[in-house]
């Protein structure tokens, strides 16, 4: 497919509204990758939610313990993350 | 308070000069902001030229400043002003600011932070991540204790009469936390449910979305959290409490005050009596309410809260005087009998069969009565407020010919709410503006039609509305079959009387305590008020329940604080917090039944939100006082270490000297906008870089923050914001070429496959091993390019195109593409440093650093006596020469203070 050259960057978010989308996103960043590790830009694809969003959102998943990355080679370009063991317990919210 | 010397900041400068003189012997006190002392220093990677780990040449003298005998820490403390003493000595004020965590009791387990429903910017990583409203600020702080980021109460919760945590329980619909966001709210107010459907809702009038797209739709939230919960929990969780208390206490009302009373007095072991004249529980939720706004299901389960406790409801029982039931023994009593009767009008006609007073139209409807029969009949409704409304739309649905609503003023006047009266207009209910009723004509004893009055409006009266005068001559007739009064509420405090009434009827109570003249006899809701709103009754309720414990205990009713809320914060401060664009999220419309079917019926109107409805409404909220009150991390800390009463305290210390060692500022890359800060993902600074670098990074590796792809063609940008007039900044920043090349090196290190780039005007690589250090980074396969860097711009698939000069190369403008640009920000002054001094302030150098007069003789002196300075507080500096001026400053400042002991023994001595 030729290039799309009149495409445009996308014009950022302020930082601590997508931060606040955390809380939101991540039920559903867990439902997507519940089978598979997934890279990032697979993540963000499933999601339809631009990559540095998603960036953000599975790299505080990761800090509290939700999401844990698996090893890479050199070669490749990207992570993949997986769900950590036991995290389904501060995910599952949403019926008690 | 005395200390020899008092440090201001705990950077690597202040450690240094705080260790040394603590090692000297003197007493000194060092102040640090942030709640862990580190400085910058403590968030590098490693340190040039010698590339040792950061942390763990920080980590030893962080740990020895907290543990230092002679070196008293304190954390998220300031100063607020330094004032100098003929003595030689200073006295200072100095504010512990609250983190609402107890430092004995936290043991840093960090168990808090993962149940927070609150994320922010993390500072420490400079924002390249989130952390949480509560969080421990990085993992080597010193003390390593939890604080809670809140600056003040969120205009939502704030607004709320009963102090229910609003923002509290919109945060945790947020992360999915629906029992809990329900619990939190038992915690402050007890019939979520009937607030859910019926609350007038001032949170959502002081909601800072308000002043963007729209305010949250906070009720609505509410109502799909309650129906979650009472759908999952058909009972309360709970039962009835241990028998802590023998005080039997009577309650008369059973409207929303008397009930939260008892909720609230029975959580605390007391048997609590509550006497209703009607038949069933609830007030003005059963009987004046209409079930389209409140299903009456919704009324018996939020009553089942306060009955689960064991608080017994006696319906049916009216009591006629105070002495009925001082004569049954108990210990306290609260008399919440609200303003069920209708305001009396004295009008020709009053009394024919068919004119009717709104509340027993009401309760009238919902008991069957056929006084209250509307079906078919011509109703006129007199009033403007929101039982008019109420009335004319429960006509309406008993399936009234035509409904009417009269008002002596125009709609803008009316004190029904806006939103109430569009509804009732949409039902196809008539407005008669500037009418007033002149008179009822009946026919054998009933009402066949009214004459009205046609009024214009005046001057403003007393309450600021302008007042109604009538039209001489201008009266009209008109038929009608039912005319309903809706002209106001009377208190029901008649039987009470003796106790004292205000002019209006209402109890005339002490306004904090609710106690009337009678002792331990309380009076609150509406019956105190006048008309109110459910939230309001409430909160009377929770604060008789408050002070009848006290009185019940023997205590003071005076002089306690009921209501310790945090001050506001304002809509501009949240607001100027946003750093780039929000996204517009348009309010969430809450659903309704469509008008023709719900004006047949008496089904809810208003709809739920879906599940994911709600959570997208609850994703608007901008987290206004930052920590929401969820109080996920109470339940969720083992030590207990959690209080949200503490507040800031304020100490007056006396010192003999003064080290400043407030540290720098770093330049502000979005003040260079031809860098393209903020405009990509991928465009950071060398700070955020460090962070990336460092083994406590934000990511779990290298990575760049556009998709997490490890970068393979990074470029540094030199100088910004340094030796740039452009900016306001001529100065060289010193340090930028050396972290750059660091960083470079670093990079080589984790991503051998990756080119990198320095762009430069030169590099300065002076200092004992750093040429090395630069010949080096060129070896491993930095390109280094002569040229100042024009254009820093993103393309559209998060790569980035520098253009540059290439002033060796000798070819002119060029452009590069790379896939991460880390600009080298330059260091600037502190400002802070000037505030601290009350006459005479601090000297400030050209640049606006601590001016040390004598720099070459005498460093770390300042232009006031007995005030040093260390660091980058006077200039730009390395680590390595941080420590040796913070040495220097040492120095100076044990010289002082000998110098100044001897001096005032001499004085003392009456030596010269
Ligand atoms: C990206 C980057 C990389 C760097 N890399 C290196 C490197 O590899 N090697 C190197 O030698 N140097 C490096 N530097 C420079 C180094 O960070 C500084 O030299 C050093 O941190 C200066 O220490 P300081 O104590 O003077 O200031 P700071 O580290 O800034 O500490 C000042 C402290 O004072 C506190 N404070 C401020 N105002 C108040 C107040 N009013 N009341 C109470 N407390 C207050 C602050 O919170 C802070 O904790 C780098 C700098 C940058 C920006
Ligand atoms: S109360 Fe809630 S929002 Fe506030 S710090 Fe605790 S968990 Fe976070
Ligand atoms: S934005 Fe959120 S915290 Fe702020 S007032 Fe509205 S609901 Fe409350």
């Amino acid at each position: 497919m030729p290039e799309d050259l009149t495409a445009k960057p996308r014009i950022l978010r302020d930082r601590a509204e997508v931060m606040r989308d955390e809380l939101v996103w991540r039920q559903r960043i867990a439902a997507v990758m519940q089978d598979t590790p997934m890279t990032l830009p697979e993540i963000a694809a499933a999601l339809g939610q631009p990559n540095d969003e998603v960036t953000i959102w599975v790299m505080g998943m990761r800090r509290y313990g939700l999401i844990e990355e698996l090893p890479k080679s050199r070669a490749d370009d990207y992570f993949r993350y997986e769900l950590k063991h036991g995290s389904q317990g501060e995910l599952n919210h949403g019926s008690h | 308070m005395k200390y020899d010397v008092m440090v201001v900041g705990g950077g690597i400068a202040g450690m240094e000069a705080g260790l040394t003189l603590g090692d000297m012997g003197f007493n000194v006190l060092m102040v640090e902001k942030k709640p862990s002392v580190g400085g910058r220093m403590i968030l590098l990677s490693k340190v040039f030229p010698t590339l040792d780990c950061a942390s763990c040449v920080s980590a030893p003298k962080m740990s020895a400043t907290g543990n230092h005998p002679k070196v008293d820490l304190q954390v998220n403390s300031e100063v607020k002003d330094i004032r100098p003493q003929l003595d030689g000595t200073f006295k200072a004020k100095l504010v512990r600011k609250a983190t609402f965590v107890d430092p004995a009791a936290c043991t840093g387990c960090a168990k808090c932070e993962t149940v927070c429903t609150v994320a922010t910017p993390d500072h420490y990583n400079y924002d390249l991540a989130a952390n949480r409203a509560i969080h421990i600020a990085f993992p080597q702080a010193v003390p390593k204790k939890a604080v809670i980021t809140k600056e003040g109460s969120s205009p939502c919760s704030y607004a709320c009469p009963a102090g229910v945590q609003t923002h509290g329980y919109v945060s945790l619909v947020r992360a999915g936390k629906y029992a809990e966001a329900f619990r939190l709210h038992m915690e402050d107010a007890p019939l979520p449910g009937s607030l859910s459907r019926a609350c007038y809702a001032p949170c959502e009038g002081a909601c800072t979305r308000g002043d963007l797209e729209g305010n949250l739709s906070i009720r609505a939230i509410k109502r799909f959290m309650v129906d979650r919960y009472y759908a999952e929990h058909p009972e309360p969780e709970y039962g009835i409490p241990e028998a802590l208390r023998s005080d039997r206490i009577a309650i008369v009302g059973s409207g929303p005050a008397g009930l939260s009373a008892a909720y609230f007095l029975a959580r605390k072991g007391y048997p609590v009596t509550l006497f209703e004249s009607d038949p069933e529980a609830g007030g003005m939720l059963r009987h004046g309410l209409p079930p389209y706004r409140l299903p009456r299901e919704i009324v018996d389960r939020d009553i089942k809260n306060i009955t689960a406790l064991g608080v017994e409801i006696k319906t049916g029982t009216p009591i006629g005087s105070l002495e009925q039931i001082q004569q049954q023994g108990y210990a306290a009593t609260f008399l919440a009998v609200g303003t069920l009767a209708g305001q009396g009008l004295e009008v020709q006609g009053r009394d024919l069969e068919g004119v009717v007073d709104a509340m027993d139209f009401l309760s009238g409807t919902y008991q069957g009565k056929p006084s209250a029969a509307a079906a078919g009949q011509r109703v006129v409704v007199v009033g403007g407020g929101n039982v008019a409304i109420d009335a004319a739309r429960v006509a309406l649905r008993q399936g009234a010919r035509q409904v009417s609503m009269v008002y002596r003023r125009t709609r803008a006047e009316m004190p029904a709410h806006r939103a109430e009266i569009a509804d009732a207009l949409s039902e196809g209910i008539a407005l008669q503006e500037l009418r007033a009723p002149a008179g009822f004509v009946g026919q054998g004893g009933k009402v066949v039609a009214a004459r009205w009055q046609e009024m214009r409006l005046g001057a403003p009266d007393a309450s600021g509305r302008r007042r109604p005068e009538p039209v001489p001559g201008h009266i009209k007739e008109e038929p009608a079959d039912l005319i309903i009064l809706a002209i106001g509420l009377a208190p029901s405090t008649g039987p009470f009387a003796g106790l004292g009434l205000d002019l209006d009827g209402t109890f005339a109570v002490d306004q904090e305590s609710l106690a009337t003249a009678v002792p331990g006899v309380f009076a609150g809701g509406d019956a105190a008020t006048g008309p109110g709103m459910i939230i309001a009754a409430i909160a009377q309720g929770k604060r008789a329940a408050f002070y009848i414990e006290r009185f019940l205990n023997g205590e003071s009713l005076q002089g306690v604080t009921f209501d310790a809320r945090l001050p506001v914060v304002s809509h501009d401060t949240v607001l100027a917090r946003a750093e780039g664009p929000r996204s517009a999220r348009p309010k969430t419309k809450v659903p309704e039944l469509p008008v023709e079917t719900r004006v047949r019926s008496m089904v809810e109107v208003e709809q739920p939100l879906t599940e994911d409805q709600a959570r997208a409404e609850a994703s608007r909220c901008l987290d206004c006082g930052v920590c929401s009150e969820c109080h996920q991390c109470v339940e969720a800390c083992p030590a207990g270490a959690i209080h949200f009463d503490q507040r800031e305290v304020e100490a007056e210390i006396e010192v003999g000297s003064v080290l400043v060692a407030t540290g720098f500022d770093l330049f502000d890359a979005r003040k260079k906008p031809t860098y393209g800060f903020g405009s990509s993902a991928n465009i950071i600074t060398a700070t955020q870089m460090d962070r990336i670098l460092a083994p406590t990074r934000p990511y779990n590796s290298v990575i760049r923050p556009s998709d997490g792809k490890a970068p393979a063609n990074i470029a540094y940008v030199l100088c910004t914001g340094s030796r740039d007039c452009t900016v306001g900044n001529s100065l060289c920043s010193r340090v930028c070429c050396m972290y750059s090349i660091k960083q470079a090196q670093l990079i080589m290190g984790s991503l051998p496959l990756a080119d990198v780039t320095i762009y430069s005007i030169d590099i300065r690589a002076y200092g004992k091993g750093y040429d090395e250090f630069y010949e080096q980074a060129q070896g491993m396969g930095v390109r280094f390019i002569k040229g100042r860097v024009a254009k820093i711009e993103p393309t559209a698939d998060d790569n980035v195109i520098v253009t540059y000069e290439d002033i060796n190369g000798k070819v002119g403008v060029q452009k590069a593409e790379h896939d991460l640009v880390v600009l080298s920000v330059g260091l600037s002054a502190n400002p802070e440093a000037f505030g601290l001094m009350i006459a005479p302030g601090l000297a400030r150098d050209p640049y606006n650093y601590v001016l040390e007069p004598d720099e070459d003789l005498e460093p770390g002196r300042t232009s006031i006596p007995g005030v040093f300075v260390a660091g980058t507080a006077a200039g730009v500096r390395d680590i390595p020469d941080t420590v040796l001026h913070s040495g220097a400053a040492a120095a100076q400042v044990a010289a002082y203070l000998r110098r100044n002991s001897s001096r005032t023994a001499a004085a003392l001595a009456g030596r010269p």
